[in-house]
């Protein structure tokens, strides 16, 4: 059997639609916590970013790399796989940010 | 605000390894304040997660019975899946049923918020949501620490910020920068499901639990991950880790585990239960090589902060060691506190204490582990071979059977297994 | 008693958290509950941090206000924690079952008899567990001083603020001499988090808890005996979350088409049930 027909190629999901379930208190876009330099992504040979993130905070709209950072869980995943020195990481303001129930 | 102190330790972080260490200093009289970012404390917290051990004692003799923890673990199941294969060994233990317990399972949020609780009854002053910048350093001694850019002395500090510690990377004070091969990330989702179904459906009494973990095979272009189920008092901790460094471009880190909710043999424990929370974290793979220098001139660091995380493969043991670290730490920052030393030279007698716990022995003696447990071979080739190899053994379909041998020779080559290869490859079994 | 020539009072109510709100057998809220700072008094608490920001930490004072059971500390303590200077908390058995027109006046006298010539006084818009906006405008009659509600802006001119006030459609601009009263929207900023400086300083602080007799007032004034509202039901209302549609595409096009067609079919669904009607 070829690789691509692995049932990881063919699940119908949105992870977005599991956010629901997860409770953040947003603070102010101009506090945001992450931040990336556009102009970096534009060259960037692999933006693994767009797959690496949990909870799809980045994604590809009319081909330019987009960050939304009020679905950030905090992981800080990007801040590693992005090895081109686009994303500022920071924790987010204390309080603000995922607020895990369940942990 | 600058020359005079509020507190005599500052502790940043209220995980596991930050609350106990806080805990115990204020036990010994400590002028001592924990901070941490999360509001309430234990809100940005993810584990598995069991807690393994009994850590805990030297803090309160039957923390157990106070702690909200979910379910004594009983049995222990591990696992190997493929795509449409699944193999599990069993074990019970009729005494991990019993007092003291071997390990429980938990959720973070409320374990940790009673663990700061308690840190707090003891006498540690508690900031809930308020995030530490970093370390106050001068002329290479920690001073205090900074927050919102206001800076606070103190005598010595314990960075318990967990994995990812931005505390240390804004301090300078890694030795090498962190890179995506030093961490899996955690992906995990909480299940809701009837105490009674979760009784009958895993064979558990009340109050015991379970603990599955699997090897996750042959997933495309060798990705390494695993992944686990824990039984909660009306919950399944359901999740998995995944190899960053192996993540191919084109799969999201959250299909793997969505893969692996949708296998089968999953599919059939999770029946019915109803996604509760999604979340992720990052988990150290531990191990020397990531490890920042444990202690410096006014500071310690403690739990996955310092990469104390121990990790075969199979299972996670962080919680443990966090809280053994924090222990350790505040042992020493106490003593040091007390005759009025707490230079780099003293505070080494942190990680002297450590080497002689499980926590820095385990990651000595397993150092190799990780040759084993990334090996992408391990989960792209045996897996599937063990499974296919199996499957063909145990199917009756009433014709000749082959001998064993002369299947198992047949399968090798069918599955391009070079078997002196193989036999290196899988000797590193003995690094678990 | 100071330097600090601009004096802030800003007005903090705690409330339930919404997921256990609910009322007591006797018609009033059930303040035995989780609680937590009421959200717009947070944005009214900024507001005010916000001009001291503006004018400078050395001239400004901030009082913060409350009047509610004694475990309202714990919202004046976070009001502290935030950059706060003062906290005051009115707390009376007396109190009980006071309506906004009692609440006010309690409010307002307690502001006289502090003694305190302040610039400004901020509340939140509204509460979330009483919501009838009313506190505010109340208390800036009580103590004769101009108000304007719904403010999401405030420029400050020294003597005057320039406020805007949104409206159903819009929005007006007013000039206002200060001393005023301006209650705040949850549109007008996002309030700061704690700082460390000044939660240490918090945990210190001494909150003055004043009763009723010290404000000079006497029970028939306040409580229920001085509220003229009289509650005649009250039902607890449960409902489950409305089912929630998500819109799955491939693209973010194929979702807003998505929305954009169910939107159409609910508007047509309307339309029909209006003609049959
Ligand atoms: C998916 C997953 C499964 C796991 N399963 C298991 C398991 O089954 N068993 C097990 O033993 N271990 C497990 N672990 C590992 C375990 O969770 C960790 O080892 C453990 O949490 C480490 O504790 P800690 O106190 O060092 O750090 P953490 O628990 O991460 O705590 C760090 C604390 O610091 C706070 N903080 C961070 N930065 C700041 C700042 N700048 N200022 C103030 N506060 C700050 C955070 O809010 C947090 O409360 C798992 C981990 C993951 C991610
Ligand atoms: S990996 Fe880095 S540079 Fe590349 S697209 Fe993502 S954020 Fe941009
Ligand atoms: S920190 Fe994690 S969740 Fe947040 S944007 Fe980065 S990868 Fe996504």
């Amino acid at each position: 059997m070829s690789e691509t027909q692995h049932k990881l190629f063919t699940l119908k999901f949105d992870i977005k639609n599991k956010l629901g379930n997860d409770t953040f208190e947003t603070d102010a876009e101009e506090r945001a916590h992450i931040t990336i330099k556009p102009e970096i992504c534009r060259d960037c040979p692999h933006k693994k970013c767009l797959y690496a993130c949990p909870t799809r905070c980045y994604n590809l709209i009319d081909g330019e790399v987009k960050f939304q950072y009020e679905d950030c869980v905090e992981c800080g995943t990007c801040f590693l796989v992005c090895d081109q020195g686009s994303v500022s990481w920071s924790n987010p303001q204390g309080s603000f940010g995922i607020k895990y129930q369940l942990g | 605000m600058e020359d005079v102190s509020d507190y005599d330790v500052y502790v940043i972080g209220g995980g596991p390894a930050g609350s106990s260490a806080a805990w115990y200093l204020a036990d010994q009289g400590i002028n001592v304040a924990l901070i941490d970012r999360g509001k309430p404390i234990g809100s940005k917290n993810v584990s598995g997660g069991v807690l393994w051990g009994h850590d805990l004692k030297v803090l309160d003799e039957e923390w157990w019975k106070k702690a909200p923890i979910e379910r004594a673990i009983i049995s222990k199941k591990i696992g190997l899946l493929t795509e449409d294969k699944a193999m599990l060994f069993d074990w019970d233990f009729e005494e991990w049923g019993h007092e003291p317990y071997v390990g429980f399972s938990i959720l973070r949020a409320k374990f940790d918020r009673w663990l700061a609780k308690r840190a707090q009854e003891a006498g540690a002053d508690i900031y809930e949501g308020i995030a530490v910048d970093k370390l106050w350093i001068e002329k290479g001694e920690v001073k205090g620490i900074v927050q919102a850019g206001d800076k606070f002395k103190s005598k010595a500090v314990i960075v318990a910020d967990g994995a990812n510690s931005r505390i240390l990377i804004n301090s300078g004070l890694l030795t090498k920068p962190f890179s995506q091969n030093d961490f899996y990330l955690g992906i995990k989702e909480v299940l809701t499901l009837p105490e009674e179904t979760i009784e009958e459906r895993f064979g558990l009494n009340s109050e015991e639990g379970t603990a599955f973990e699997f090897i996750l095979g042959g997933l495309p272009k060798n990705i390494v991950a695993g992944g686990f189920l824990y039984t909660n008092k009306r919950s399944l901790s359901l999740g998995v880790v995944v190899d960053l460094d192996t993540l191919p471009l084109g799969i999201h880190s959250y299909d793997v585990f969505e893969y692996y909710k949708q296998h089968p043999k999953i599919k059939r424990l999770i029946k019915d239960a109803k996604e509760e929370e999604y979340a992720a974290h990052f988990v150290p793979k531990g191990g020397l090589h990531m490890m920042p220098p444990l202690f410096g001139n006014g500071y310690v660091v403690v739990g996955d902060a310092a990469a104390l995380c121990f990790s075969n493969g199979l299972v996670i043991n962080g919680n443990g060691p966090a809280i053994r670290s924090g222990i350790e730490a505040a042992k020493v920052v106490s003593e040091a506190i007390k005759i009025g030393d707490t230079s780099s030279k003293f505070l080494s007698k942190y990680a002297t204490s450590l080497k002689s716990t499980y926590v820095l022995e385990n990651l000595i003696r397993f150092k190799n582990v990780e040759k084993f447990k990334d090996n992408p071979r391990i989960y792209s080739t045996y897996t599937p071979f063990i499974l296919n190899f199996s499957e063909k053994l145990l199917r009756e379909e009433n014709k000749p059977r082959e001998h064993l041998v002369k299947l198992l020779k047949q399968e090798l080559k069918e599955a391009g297994i070079n078997s002196i290869k193989a036999a290196i490859d899988l000797s590193g079994v003995r690094y678990l | 008693m100071s330097n600090k020539t601009f004096k802030i009072a800003v007005l903090i109510k705690q409330v339930p958290i919404p997921s256990k709100m609910r009322a007591t057998k006797e018609g009033l809220m059930d303040r035995s509950v989780a609680s937590m700072m009421n959200p717009y008094c947070k944005h009214a608490l900024e507001a005010a941090l916000e001009l001291k920001d503006t004018i400078g930490e050395e001239k400004t004072e901030i009082w913060v206000i409350s009047m509610g059971p004694p475990n309202f500390e714990q919202s004046l303590r976070e009001a502290l924690s935030m950059g706060a200077d003062h906290a005051i908390l009115l707390s009376d058995r007396k109190l009980a079952g006071s309506d906004t027109y009692a609440t006010a006046k309690a409010l307002g006298t307690l502001i006289q008899k502090l003694g305190v010539n302040f610039n400004i006084v901020f509340a939140g818009l509204q509460t979330i567990d009483g919501d009838t906006a009313h506190v505010g405008p109340q208390v800036a009659e009580r103590l004769g001083i101009p108000h304007v509600s719904y403010v999401e802006k405030i420029d400050f001119k020294g003597d005057h603020v320039v406020v805007r006030r949104i409206l159903e459609g819009g929005n007006i601009t007013y000039k206002v001499p200060l001393p005023a009263l301006l209650t705040i929207t949850n549109t007008a900023n996002k309030p700061r988090g704690p700082r460390l400086k000044y939660a240490i300083r918090a945990k210190n602080e001494e909150i003055k808890v004043y009763s009723v007799d010290d404000i000079g007032l006497t029970a028939e004034e306040v409580g229920s005996a001085g509220s003229p509202t009289l509650v005649y039901r009250v039902k607890n209302v449960t409902h489950d979350r409305p089912p929630c549609q998500f819109m799955e595409g491939e693209t973010v096009e194929d979702k807003v088409n998505m929305l954009a067609e169910k939107l159409r079919e609910l508007v047509e669904a309307s339309k029909a049930e209006a003609v049959e009607a």
